[in-house]
């Protein structure tokens, strides 16, 4: 199988929370994708951003960098955490003491 | 007695046969005549009316009282004392009714009616020959009848239009080389056609010729025709018939496009901009024009970067016309004014009075006459909707005119190529711009350090990208040395700026304060100074002595090789620029002789591969048993070169360091 190159985002509302999930790899390549999610999400008038990692397979600096954006700017950012991969980025930029962790999101 | 009245008993049976005779000759000469004149309507041609006119003429009173000849079936005059089929090859077309001669002149009557019949028959065949010449005339292909000498027999209208004649009759009364000449005639690969290749020709020679594409440029006109001659030869004459198809509208489509692509292809080979100009100016001769010349303006006037001409002799003289006559800038009319107002122009017909108008100083105007121009087409170079540059195309020699569709793909070309010298000369300026900022990214060389050895390897992301991203650096600071390499988030000039002030800010805090833990927090305070979200990631070294102190801020931890085996050593820290209240964990480590630290970017483990990313693993393995710090780099570049599949996505940076063993 090649490296997975393909990329989706979906979003949805669940109650009061936009839950925004990638499928692929977050890089420079698809950053900008997911960044347009995330503005779309918080547009809604929701109380909370939740991030699904679940089904991101590799994640960058450009990623991180995203993240902290989200932090900064969405309300009630959250992020439900990936794989060992993601999980790995995590800890190596500190992001796992900072960002908010959820479980899993409120509709599940 | 008797024998008197025999004697003139035979006298008058004499005279009775001398009378007879005389009667008989007289009818002998009658009937002559009247078979010498039916051969002669026989051969005189005409209509069937005409035939019988004739014929009727020739025979009453002549032969018969009246005379009625009719076509087809059908009913005779009752009266008739004759009536006679018309018979010719076995088939009866007719009958002839006569009045007045006897039945003993029947046979005489069958046989002039064996010569109306062929009168008749002949003139049925010229009416259907007639048929066929009208059916032909409406045709919209050009049809030509030529015999085993070249000259031609027929030619339908279309024929005489398509070779520039009024009508076919005036076609036909041309000489066939007048008509050959009139015309410079190419095969389709640009070389002279020759009489011998047109297929009725060979057809003649008792070859059997496919068709033939053949380009005619009219020498008067200039115009340009192309056209597809089949010859097929006429059963049983010495005859061929030329269908001529004209597919000039076809043709140009598809020379067209083959041009486009070759252009397109031209231009997506180079970003020399000056040398792919000179190559689209090299396509368009001779296809388009005889010469090309493409000019940018520079300061006041237009530079000419590109000319093309078909003679070498021309070249020159394009050349040195260009440099002794430059287009000022300001120039109302041609060039000057076409990059002005960004639409092209197309000249049909340079007269002498144009040239006097347009040229006024005389010896520039014999400049231009050298050049023999007939015809020209200036077209703007646009590049996102102005005029960059100007293309001229110039018919001279070819005597060619340039029709509405020459001049679309001229405008085609002035486009694609201003969008390609756009693209060429923002690399060229990227470019400039990239070099001088990695030479601020980068130590000029790495500093010598007593009992250290120092590598390092920089790999930067393709061309296309910009610089920013990964540095490293190795500096003295009171307190010992300091190495690191580190990673800025993003591309482009915000990310080599950022990446400037990461590396300086580390250098000038360190020196200063002496302390890595206080320089990362210096950067880390700046950077969240900063208007943008600008996190940066470092792994530092500290080495005093033996010791060596290792901080990581967000990023890869270095490695450590000590007899062979590679091993991660310090600890995970925040990055920079994310949190104002971060702190880092200071591992140390006493280094032996021999141990090799490498540090390096994430761009090493992030490295596509076929099926995975290179990663932490194949990085321990490349590195098993390096001894020393140029042993890793090279290790490191081996092992990545060998995995790498498609374009580099990400800098890589490698900075290693050993302690050599005494007396190494």
């Amino acid at each position: 199988m090649e490296l997975g190159r393909e990329f989706s985002v979906t979003r949805r509302r669940a109650g009061d929370a936009a839950v925004v999930v990638p499928e692929g790899e977050i890089d420079l390549a698809t950053i900008d994708q997911l960044q347009n999610a995330l503005d779309a999400a918080a547009g809604t008038g929701v109380t909370e951003v939740l991030l699904d990692l679940r089904s991101v397979t590799f994640i960058d600096s450009a990623g991180v960098r995203l993240m902290l954006e989200a932090m900064r700017t969405l309300p009630s950012f959250g992020v439900v955490p990936g794989g060992p991969e993601v999980n790995r980025v995590f800890k190596l930029v500190g992001l796992e003491e900072r960002v908010r962790i959820v479980d899993h999101p409120p509709d599940e | 007695m008797s024998g008197r009245v025999a004697a003139v008993g035979v006298a008058a049976a004499a005279a009775a046969a001398t009378a007879r005779s005389w009667r008989r000759l007289r009818a002998d000469r009658q009937r002559y005549a009247l078979i010498r004149g039916a051969a002669l309507i026989v051969d005189s041609g005409g209509t069937t009316a005409e035939v019988i006119q004739r014929f009727r003429a020739l025979l009453v009173p002549a032969f018969a009282d009246e005379c009625e000849i009719t076509v087809g079936a059908g009913d005779h005059d009752p009266g008739a004392t004759l009536a006679v089929p018309l018979r010719s090859r076995g088939r009866t077309i007719g009958t002839m009714a006569l009045r007045g001669p006897s039945r003993s002149d029947r046979e005489f009557a069958v046989l002039l009616g064996g010569r109306i019949a062929l009168a008749l028959e002949n003139a049925q065949l010229e009416s259907r020959e007639d048929w066929l010449t009208t059916a032909l005339g409406t045709l919209a292909e050009a049809v030509t009848i030529q015999d085993h000498n070249g000259a031609l027999v027929y030619a339908n209208s279309a024929a005489a239009g398509a070779l520039g004649f009024a009508s076919a009759e005036e076609l036909l009364a041309t000489p066939p080389q007048a008509i050959i000449d009139a015309y410079e005639s190419f095969n389709e690969d640009g070389s002279p056609l020759r009489l011998e290749q047109l297929p009725a020709r060979r057809l003649m020679a008792g070859e059997s010729p496919g068709p033939l594409v053949v380009r005619a440029i009219h020498r008067s006109t200039g115009e340009e025709r192309w056209r597809i001659v089949k010859a097929t030869a006429v059963p049983g004459r010495r005859l061929a018939v030329n269908v001529i198809e004209d597919v000039t509208d076809v043709k140009r489509a598809e020379l067209s496009q083959r041009f486009l692509a070759e252009v397109a292809t031209v231009l997506a080979s180079s970003l020399d901009y000056e040398r792919t100009l000179a190559q689209i100016a090299e396509l368009t001769v001779p296809r388009l024009a005889d010469f090309c010349a493409v000019a940018l303006p520079d300061v006041d006037r237009l530079r000419t970067v590109a000319v093309a001409h078909a003679d070498p002799a021309k070249l020159r003289f394009a050349r040195d016309y260009q440099q002794r006559y430059p287009t000022p800038l300001s120039a109302a009319t041609g060039s000057a004014r076409v990059l002005r107002e960004g639409v092209s122009q197309l000249i049909d017909g340079i007269t002498d009075e144009l040239l006097e108008q347009a040229v006024p100083d005389p010896a520039q105007r014999a400049a231009v006459r050298g050049l023999g121009m007939r015809a020209a087409m200036i077209v703007p170079m646009l590049a996102r909707g102005r005029a960059i540059g100007v293309i001229t195309m110039v018919s001279a020699e070819s005597g060619r005119r340039f029709a509405q569709g020459d001049l679309e793909l001229a405008e085609e070309l002035g486009r694609r190529a201003g969008t390609a010298v756009e693209n060429a000369r923002l690399y060229r300026e990227r470019s400039h711009i990239a070099a001088a900022l990695q030479r601020g990214l980068l130590p000029d060389e790495l500093p010598d350090i007593p009992g250290l050895r120092l590598a390092s390897l920089y790999r930067p992301a393709g061309e296309e990208n910009l610089v920013g991203g990964d540095f490293y650096d190795a500096f003295a600071t009171p307190t010992g040395w300091v190495l690191l390499v580190g990673d800025v988030t993003g591309r482009g000039a915000d990310a080599a700026s950022q990446t400037g002030q990461a590396r300086h800010t580390l250098r000038t805090a360190g020196i200063l304060l002496g302390d890595p833990h206080a320089a990362l927090a210096q950067l880390n305070l700046a950077l969240r100074e900063r208007r943008e979200q600008a996190p940066c990631t470092v792994a530092l070294v500290h080495v005093s002595g033996r010791s060596a102190h290792v901080l990581c801020a967000g990023h890869p931890r270095p490695l450590l090789i000590r007899d062979g085996a590679a091993r991660t050593v310090g600890h995970f820290g925040p990055m920079l620029g994310a949190w104002p209240d971060s702190t880092w964990r200071t591992d140390r480590v006493d280094l032996v002789e021999g141990d090799v630290l490498v540090l390096y970017t994430d761009g090493v483990t992030d490295t596509r591969g076929d099926l995975e990313r290179f990663g932490d693993a194949r990085l321990l393995e490349a590195l098993r048993g390096v001894a020393t710090a140029a042993e890793a780099v090279a290790a490191v570049d081996v092992a990545l070169t060998a995995f790498q599949r498609g374009p580099q996505a990400d800098d890589t940076a490698i900075l290693a360091l050993d302690l050599p063993p005494l007396g190494a």
